[in-house]
């Protein structure tokens, strides 16, 4: 009562600012748990995790790309060189921090700092321990892919704002890069969505059939926003018991390819690309910008298998990962074991795609920035839209019997 | 629209070496190239005036660092030509050898510069692992890695031993089946076809009137050879054929590399098995009679010239070097033209361009027409006055 009391006389001091008391005083009802959510933000799966896995990601991708290649990688600091990403940004943070005459200091300065946060942003919609990340809201999938588009900007502004040959062609490199990976890679990650929405739209089919018949009520048919939430994903992927990678093979090759490009490795590293252009865009970088630029590149390298593993792979959810879990809590997700196992299976799908990755950039030569451009409007976006295609001639035949069984299982209740 | 000048070089990383390549580029376009070289100037051709002809032959080799043993050879055979002197053909015949070595090192090296130009590191890192396999050969010969020490004037400083020719003949045939591996992924590759095919473009014609030599000649399907029109050491007897391309691009550069390699391969396993069994050697005089020679060689990066001129002394009065990348650099301004940024690493790099071996310095006063070089003291004289002058 004397909350209440403390807000009616605030309300009455301040008439003028209503609406903002109002805001404060639902946003301090909410229930905020504010010990676990800081824990969930800065330790566990937040910046300290994806942090630490993603140095070691690094690691793990040099040593398989330099054993490809029949050299040994790095080796020196700590066990076979694991310690190595880390030395390397402790090493940048220590050196001098380069500034050009003619450069916009200000601005370059604080390009890093953005493309970091963006980049630990981004990665807080991730999946880790549960079929949610710890941002998580309807049509999340969307809000991601335009973060991801931001980050790039983040890049394009480092190289604009370095006033420099180099960094300009690489500047304008990253951004016809951008019109190339950009379409297909959210032609690709609406695919899982597609099949999302068809099969929980398959119950209510039923179910307004029933309704029909038998006047029970229907129940809610799946919106777009619902769809185009990872959390729904990677959940329908569990319930359904396949990954999406067996029902849109195509779409994940298209969608490895595309972030291939969008993190600039080999054959696509052609803003970076150091025998034409230096560095490109970062040629002006150095010093504590250069690792605070390498961390974002790191953290964005976990991103993509991140979300290739939550969107193809069923992210935390594998065999053994509904360990002493009861319904309610197979959606949750369960403290501890089932979130120890989820953790597991999370980070085994994102070092199997890692590995993917890092074979890939071994087996080509470098493109030029037309070829792909051509490349990617003439072979990949025709290829996702013929997933999509595929997909749609399958769910109007119904080749997965979602359907059959559904009409089934319904039939056999009322007939029970 | 404007354009823009980007400089590659005298410092840049495609560049192994200094030269400078202004390019002006519209967009993604190469309009213009203008190269300009000079940065690696280190006098060897005067130095080379002021010793003996037998320490000249160590100088020399220090021209380049891959391509040594082409320089001594190319040198030395001059001196034996105007001490009108018979080498023995074992002698000849080991020195024909290590040639082949080399090549063979040489445009392996090169096969990984233009895969790393291409942003193909894999094969960068699979073809130099290869080439330790003929360095390994080397230094078992000459007992050196890079600068072997081999020719002498009258033959070579060092034996096959009969327990080396079959672990070096063994050893080839492992480096054919590497080269016809190389062979088949340059060819299957798509990727590195998409990078080399129609770039780089030099016609026939065109090749022939900026004096263009070696692979970058043999590949827009002219056929020239040192080896086959001017024989020397023991390539009049051995049998190889000159490989040449059609398609005048960077991937005939690479065709034509990679098959002459497996023409040295068989080369040196031919004059393995015909070891003449007579000396290595031929004591000479030190001085030499008065007279001047123009030596020639097919080097892994095309002909080069020697011209020597005696007088009667131990020392040499003139030695001129003409390096196969000197003449290869107008082709370079002209491939440049008309091709993509991107393009421009990989095509440099096709002619495998030796810089420390090009770099001249001359003086030359255009109003006057004259030219003159100076000594390194008065050269040391005028920068100090010239500083003083201008100051800084």
């Amino acid at each position: 009562m004397a909350v209440d009391l403390f807000w009616y006389i605030i309300l009455y001091l301040f008439p003028q600012y209503s609406n903002l008391i109002t805001l404060i005083q639902y946003l301090l009802q909410q229930q905020v748990n504010l010990p676990l959510d800081l824990f969930k933000i800065l330790i566990f799966p937040g910046i300290l995790f994806v942090s630490v896995v993603s140095l070691f990601a690094e690691w793990y991708d040099r040593k398989i790309y330099a054993r490809l290649q029949n050299r040994v990688g790095p080796f020196h600091t700590g066990y076979h060189g694991i310690l190595q990403p880390l030395a390397d940004i402790i090493k940048l943070l220590a050196k001098e921090d380069i500034v050009h005459k003619g450069a916009e200091a200000r601005s370059l300065a604080a390009t890093p700092i953005f493309a970091l946060t963006l980049s630990l942003v981004m990665l807080m919609f991730i999946p880790v321990y549960r079929s949610a990340g710890i941002i998580s809201f309807e049509g999340d999938l969307i809000v991601l892919l335009f973060l991801s588009t931001i980050y790039v900007l983040a890049i394009i502004l480092t190289g604009w704002f370095s006033i420099d040959r180099f960094s300009e062609v690489g500047t304008a490199r990253a951004g016809m890069q951008l019109i190339a990976y950009e379409i297909p890679l959210v032609l690709s990650t609406l695919t899982p969505a597609i099949i999302v929405a068809y099969y929980y739209s398959v119950p209510v089919q039923v179910n307004n059939l029933l309704n029909t018949v038998l006047g029970i009520a229907p129940i809610t048919t799946p919106t777009i926003f619902s769809v185009l939430t990872i959390a729904n994903i990677t959940q329908a992927q569990q319930t359904i018991g396949i990954p999406f990678i067996l029902v849109a093979p195509i779409s994940f090759a298209v969608l490895i390819i595309s972030q291939m490009a969008e993190l600039e490795k080999v054959p696509f590293d052609i803003p970076e690309a150091h025998t034409e252009i230096v560095a490109g865009w970062q040629t002006e970088i150095s010093g504590r910008k250069l690792a605070l630029f390498r961390l974002a590149n790191d953290l964005e390298y976990l991103w993509a298998a991140g979300l290739a593993a939550a969107l193809f792979l069923g992210g935390p959810w594998g065999p053994g990962s509904e360990i002493g879990l009861t319904t309610i809590e197979r959606i949750m997700g369960a403290f501890p074991l089932g979130y120890i196992i989820g953790t597991i299976w999370f980070l085994i799908k994102v070092f199997a795609i890692i590995f993917l990755i890092a074979n890939l950039r071994t087996l080509f030569a470098r493109f030029r920035i037309d070829q792909v451009v051509r490349g990617s409007w003439k072979y990949l976006i025709p290829l996702a839209f013929l997933n999509i295609l595929i997909l749609q001639l399958v769910f109007y035949f119904d080749l997965f019997k979602w359907q059959a069984t559904y009409n089934l299982l319904i039939w056999i209740t009322l007939l029970i | 629209m404007s354009t823009v000048k980007i400089p590659i070089g005298p410092q840049h990383p495609a560049l192994k070496e200094p030269v400078n390549f202004t390019v002006e580029v519209d967009g993604e376009q190469v309009v213009d190239a203008k190269v300009r070289i000079g940065y690696n100037h280190r006098g060897i051709e005067k130095a080379a005036e002021l010793r003996t002809y037998v320490r000249d032959i160590y100088l020399l080799e220090r021209v380049c660092g891959i391509c040594s043993h082409s320089h001594t050879t190319t040198f030395v055979q001059g001196v034996e030509e105007l001490l009108d002197e018979e080498v023995p053909r074992r002698g000849l015949y080991i020195r024909t050898i290590v040639c082949e070595l080399e090549r063979l090192h040489s445009h392996m090296l090169w096969l990984g510069v233009a895969g790393h130009e291409i942003g193909f590191d894999t094969l960068l890192h699979y073809t130099w692992r290869d080439r330790e396999l003929v360095m390994d050969f080397l230094e078992m010969i000459s007992g050196n890695r890079v600068n072997y020490a081999m020719n002498t004037i009258g033959g070579v400083r060092r034996d096959i031993s009969k327990e080396n020719i079959p672990k070096i003949k063994k050893g080839m045939d492992i480096f054919r089946e590497r080269l016809n591996y190389y062979l088949k992924l340059c060819i299957n590759e798509p990727t590195v076809l998409k990078r080399t095919q129609g770039i780089g473009v030099l016609p026939p014609d065109i090749a022939r009137k900026l004096g263009a030599v070696g692979p970058t000649l043999r590949a827009s399907g002219i056929n020239m050879d040192c080896r086959k029109d001017d024989p020397n050491a023991a390539y009049d007897e051995v049998p190889f054929d000159v490989v040449t391309w059609d398609t005048c691009d960077v991937f005939g550069r690479v065709a034509v590399r990679i098959l002459e390699m497996v023409q040295s391969c068989n080369m040196i396993q031919w004059l393995l098995d015909h070891l003449p069994k007579d000396e290595i050697r031929l004591k000479l005089k030190r001085r030499v009679p008065e007279g001047e020679v123009l030596s020639r060689y097919e080097a892994p990066r095309g002909e080069l010239i020697h011209y020597i001129k005696s007088n009667g002394s131990d020392k040499p009065e003139r030695v001129k070097i003409r390096t196969p990348t000197l003449a290869n650099w107008p082709s370079v301004e002209y491939m440049l033209k008309g091709g993509y940024i991107a393009d421009v690493p990989i095509t440099i790099a096709s002619i495998d361009p030796c810089l420390s071996c090009t770099d001249r310095i001359t003086f030359v006063n255009t109003e006057k027409e004259k030219t003159w070089t100076m000594d390194l003291e008065s050269l040391r004289r005028y920068g100090i006055e010239f500083y003083k002058k201008n100051g800084r």
